[in-house]
C-alpha cells in the first residue's frame, strides 16, 4: 500500500488551519505540520520534507508566503498551492517564483480545496520534482 | 490608511488620481479581510459543527462564536482598524450576557492588536459561555472578576522579573469566578475552553492556564507584548 501523501499546512488562522487539516485527513491524507509564519514553514519543510505545501501568501498580515514558496522551492524543490484571500498581479507574478501548482481564492470549500490538492498530487506524480536546486539562487529572507 | 476614512481633510491641489489610487488599494484591503474572514467563518462553522450533538446546539454556539467575532470587529472599525482597548473589549463580550452588577473589570489602558482582538473576543465569549453553564453565571450570587496588566519577562528563567532590560513582555488577563457551585476539575475538558487554549496558542502565540478551584475557575491568558499595542495617552501603564 502507498503511503499517504504529505501535506504541510501554512495558515496564520486557527480555524482555517485546523479546517484545512480535517479535510486532508478525511481525505487519506498525512498532515505533517502546521504552521503561522514563514520561517517555521521553512523549517518544517526542511524536517518533514512534505510532497505538497498550502501556503496562504499572507501570514500575519504580511506577503511572506509569497517569499516562504520561493525560498523552498529553491532550497528544496518542493512545490505548493497558493490560497489567497486577495492576490494582484505584482503578486501573481512574483510568486511564479515558487513554481506554485495551482491558486485556490479564498472563501473556498473542502471539495475546492481536495480537489486542487488531488489534481497537485497527480501533477507531482507524472512531473516528479527535480533535485535541480540551487541554494544560492534564493534572493528572499524568511523571517 | 486611507485619508478618507481617517476624517483628515484632503488639500484641494492633491491629485485625483492619488485619490483614485487609494480607494483602490482601501478596496483591495477590504476585500482581502472580506474575504480571509468568510473562510475563518466556514473554519469555525465546519469545527462548531463537529462538535456538535444536535443542529440546534450547533446554531448557538456557531451564532454565538460569529457574534462575538463581530463585536471584535465593531470596536476595530472604530479605530481605524489599528487597535482595541482591553477594557472595550471586555465590556463589549460581557455586556451583552452578564449583568453590569455580576462582573468588574480592572486594569490600566492597554490596547490589543487586530489579530489578538479578535482571538481574545473569541476567548471571553467561551469563559462567558461556560460560566453560564456551568460557573459563577449559573447561581444568581455568582460574580466574574477580570483584571489585566502587562508584566516584562526577562530573558533569564528565574531572574528578576522586574530586570528593565528584560524582554518581552507580556499581557496577562486573569479570569476569577466566584460565587458559582463548586468546581472541580472536568474529566473531559470542553470544546468551548479547549478552543481557548489552542486558538491563543496558535495564532498568538500565547499561554492559557485553566484553574479549577473549588470556589471557582480561575483562567489566566497570556500573549507576548508584540500582540498589545502601547497607549498613547498612558505611555507607563504597567502595574
Amino acid at each position: 500500500m502507498n503511503a499517504p501523501p504529505k501535506i504541510l499546512i501554512v495558515e496564520d488562522q486557527y480555524f482555517v488551519a485546523v479546517d484545512c487539516e480535517l479535510h486532508l485527513r478525511s481525505a487519506g491524507m498525512e498532515c505533517v505540520g502546521l504552521a503561522t509564519t514563514a520561517a517555521s514553514a521553512l523549517d518544517l519543510a526542511e524536517r518533514e520534507r512534505p510532497d505538497l505545501i498550502i501556503m496562504d501568501i499572507r501570514l500575519a498580515s504580511r506577503a511572506d508566503g509569497v517569499a516562504a514558496a520561493i525560498v523552498i522551492y529553491e532550497r528544496l524543490g518542493i512545490r505548493c498551492i497558493f490560497t489567497s484571500a486577495h492576490a494582484d498581479e505584482l503578486t501573481h507574478k512574483e510568486a511564479e517564483r515558487a513554481h506554485p501548482l495551482a491558486w485556490v481564492d479564498k472563501p473556498y470549500s473542502s471539495h475546492q480545496l481536495i480537489a486542487a490538492v488531488q489534481h497537485a498530487l497527480d501533477e507531482l506524480d507524472s512531473n516528479p520534482p527535480t533535485s535541480c536546486v540551487d541554494t544560492a539562487s534564493s534572493s528572499h529572507t524568511v523571517h | 490608511m486611507c485619508r478618507e476614512l481617517s476624517g483628515e481633510a484632503v488639500p484641494a491641489d492633491v491629485s485625483s488620481t492619488t485619490l483614485l489610487e487609494e480607494r483602490r488599494a482601501l478596496i483591495g484591503e477590504l476585500n482581502h479581510r472580506v474575504r480571509n474572514m468568510l473562510q475563518v467563518v466556514i473554519g469555525l462553522c465546519n469545527q462548531t459543527l463537529h462538535r456538535s450533538s444536535d443542529l440546534k446546539q450547533f446554531e448557538t454556539a456557531f451564532i454565538g462564536r460569529v457574534q462575538a467575532l463581530a463585536r471584535a470587529y465593531e470596536l476595530l472599525s472604530r479605530d481605524g482598524w489599528e487597535k482595541v482597548g482591553v477594557g472595550d473589549l471586555l465590556h463589549s463580550q460581557l455586556a451583552p450576557y452578564v449583568p453590569r452588577h455580576r462582573y468588574s473589570v480592572s486594569g490600566a489602558e492597554v490596547n490589543l492588536t487586530a489579530d489578538a482582538a479578535l482571538g481574545f473576543g473569541m476567548a471571553l465569549y467561551e469563559l462567558v459561555t461556560n460560566a453560564a453553564k456551568y460557573g459563577a453565571l449559573s447561581e444568581p450570587e455568582g460574580h466574574i472578576n477580570v483584571t489585566w496588566r502587562t508584566e516584562r519577562q526577562s530573558k533569564h528563567e528565574g531572574a528578576d522579573s522586574a530586570d528593565a532590560s528584560a524582554a518581552p513582555s507580556c499581557l496577562i488577563l486573569q479570569w476569577i469566578e466566584r460565587g458559582g457551585p463548586q468546581v472541580s476539575a472536568p474529566a473531559r475538558q470542553g470544546f468551548g475552553l479547549e478552543l481557548i487554549q489552542r486558538q491563543l496558542q496558535y495564532q498568538l502565540h500565547g499561554k492559557v492556564t485553566m484553574d479549577f478551584l473549588p470556589m471557582g475557575l480561575h483562567v489566566t491568558l497570556s500573549v507576548p507584548v508584540s500582540e498589545a499595542v502601547p497607549n498613547s495617552k498612558s505611555p507607563n501603564q504597567t502595574q
